[in-house]
């Protein structure tokens, strides 16, 4: 019992970091209507962000953790204009392939700056474990978890009850007909890609804190995961999104447990398949997607 | 106080709108009538910036619109489209629905383009229906109630101008007369012009001061909407008299097979 506990507790660990960066990536495809492959890279971004700030700069960790995760917003207003703007607009598949291209270009252009091999990440809290009743967790983790809640719980209220998240979801629902009605369309997009991003980056600062490791590819290695989280949930549902995330880590840390590591990234695809079967929209998603 | 001339509107390679010319008077009712897929929605749309146009003029009370934006069209100048198929949030309720409306019109009277907006109070004392379903979101309302929602949100916007697309389509006649009375009402109390786009021709000239007949892309007859009323090729082709229709007829449904129709 103990054993299946600690199975589940590390689950919600593991889930916060695909919901972190998921929620992000399916914000933008309902706003949007682009699959941001680069939502993952930004992830990865955020903890680079911090450590040259703090270490390299010799600015503080404190300082360092706030500019690496307010990082999101600069990167995602500079995607914005640079990219999506110009492509996402009009040409989803275009913004798709341009998405994978500043993916490699962030990979690469991290690899040339501080090697492919991992750097170590100054943890935010001491890496204190706590038992209860035989489960354990760190203090990062606690903060992880925490955190993502919050997030999560923050970015569904600010839309549903805020003027800027009603205009998100006009948007989302018809990007004409919001126009029509007075919204200013553009302001929505790069408000929402720049909440994505920040969402990114605050994910990969507190990821990192509790694997006190990062490398160029750590944003690459979860981006299936982010997919198969943002599709079996329903393509542009944050909150199905958030719920989806958390069952992925638990069945991941449960399948490594039970069945063997090598399974770990069968058994998330294999849900996959099996809810689009049954469920093609996905869990939580709209039948039609109009826009 | 609106004036297009010569408006070219394409989707790729498909002419919608060839140099079609239309003015609307200070307070009146203008109507652009003919059939499905004759280009009078992309007009409209192209009005309000929502697709791209080519035009010698596009001015709206003398100023030069055409280098300015949907919001600047909509929120400086009250040009204000109702979609054609209910422009409804499907997903929110009636009331997030009438306060994006009403945050258009305060700020138009904060910003004294006009002296008073319509508020919420007074849209309810219009449409008593949308009162009692404020919770209810755009899809759980009935055909004619989301079309309330529609015109009653324009309206919240404090329009100078409405550009009304098609908003009979699919409604009982009793309703679609219920809405052209508060049009009616509305624009003379707070002095909106509508520009009007009706495929049922006869409805539309019986509130019209003025018509543009519309085929295939172009005007081919504009007057009076009673002079309109009586041209032979309209009574011909919309008012049920029976030469010509079958060519017509056919004529549209070739174009809309082939994409054509914009909507």
């Amino acid at each position: 019992m103990t054993v299946f506990a600690q199975v589940v507790l590390n689950g919600f660990v593991l889930g916060s970091e695909y919901v972190l960066v998921a929620i992000g990536f399916t914000l933008i495809f309902g706003v949007m209507g682009v699959m941001n492959v680069a939502q993952a890279d930004f992830y990865a971004l955020g903890p680079f962000v911090m450590i040259w700030v703090s270490v390299n700069a010799g600015l503080g960790l404190a300082f360092g953790a706030i500019v690496g995760m307010a990082s999101g917003i600069v990167l995602g207003v500079l995607y914005y204009w640079l990219v999506l703007k110009r492509l996402g607009e009009k040409n989803f598949l275009a913004a798709f392939i341009a998405s994978v291209g500043v993916s490699y270009f962030i990979e690469n252009l991290l690899t040339s700056l501080v090697g492919s091999q991992g750097s170590p990440v100054p943890g935010l809290l001491p890496d204190t474990f706590h038992t209860w009743a035989g489960v354990l967790i760190s203090d990062p983790q606690l903060l992880l978890l925490a955190c993502t809640v919050v997030i999560t719980v923050a970015l569904l209220v600010g839309l549903s009850r805020t003027s800027f998240g009603r205009d998100v979801r006009a948007v989302a629902e018809s990007r004409f007909l919001a126009a029509a009605s007075g919204v200013n369309v553009r302001l929505v997009m790069v408000g929402s890609v720049a909440v994505a991003s920040a969402i990114a980056t605050i994910g990969g600062v507190l990821v990192s804190s509790t694997t006190l490791t990062i490398n160029p590819f750590s944003g690459g290695d979860i981006v299936l995961q982010m997919f198969v989280v943002a599709i079996v949930a329903g393509m542009g549902s944050v909150g199905g999104a958030a719920l989806a995330g958390f069952g992925l880590g638990i069945i991941e840390s449960m399948t490594v447990q039970y069945w063997g590591s090598s399974w770990e990234m069968v058994s998330g695809l294999l849900v996959m398949v099996v809810v689009l079967m049954i469920r093609p929209q996905g869990l939580f998603g709209k039948k039609v997607r109009i826009g | 106080m609106l004036r297009a001339q010569q408006v070219d509107v394409a989707y790729g390679p498909i002419r919608a709108v060839q140099q079609v010319s239309v003015t609307v008077e200070e307070g009146s009712v203008t109507a652009l009538v003919g059939a499905n897929g004759a280009g009078k929605s992309s007009l409209l749309k192209a009005l309000v910036g929502l697709v791209p146009m080519h035009a010698s003029e596009l001015s709206f009370r003398g100023t030069d619109v055409r280098r300015l934006g949907t919001l600047a069209r909509v929120r400086d100048l009250g040009v204000v489209l109702v979609p054609e198929g209910r422009g409804v949030f499907m997903g929110m309720t009636v009331d997030e629905g009438l306060e994006m409306g009403r945050r258009i019109g305060r700020h138009r009277e904060k910003a004294g383009h006009v002296s008073e907006a319509l508020d919420l109070a007074a849209v309810f004392e219009l449409f008593p229906n949308l009162r009692e379903r404020r919770r209810l979101l755009g899809q759980q309302l009935s055909g004619g109630e989301q079309q309330m929602l529609a015109v009653a949100k324009a309206l919240l916007m404090a329009p100078s101008i409405l550009l009304v697309d098609e908003p009979s389509v699919g409604l009982a006649p009793k309703i679609v007369r219920g809405i052209f009375e508060t049009l009616d009402a509305v624009m003379k109390q707070y002095k909106v012009s509508i520009l009007l786009v009706e495929q049922d021709s006869k409805l539309a000239l019986a509130v019209a001061d003025y018509a543009y007949v519309i085929e295939h892309g172009r005007v081919v007859a504009e007057g009076p909407a009673e002079v309109v009323r009586e041209l032979p090729q309209l009574r011909a082709a919309y008012l049920g008299e029976v030469a010509a229709v079958s060519d017509h007829a056919e004529a549209a449904t070739a174009s809309t097979a082939n994409g054509v129709d914009p909507q």
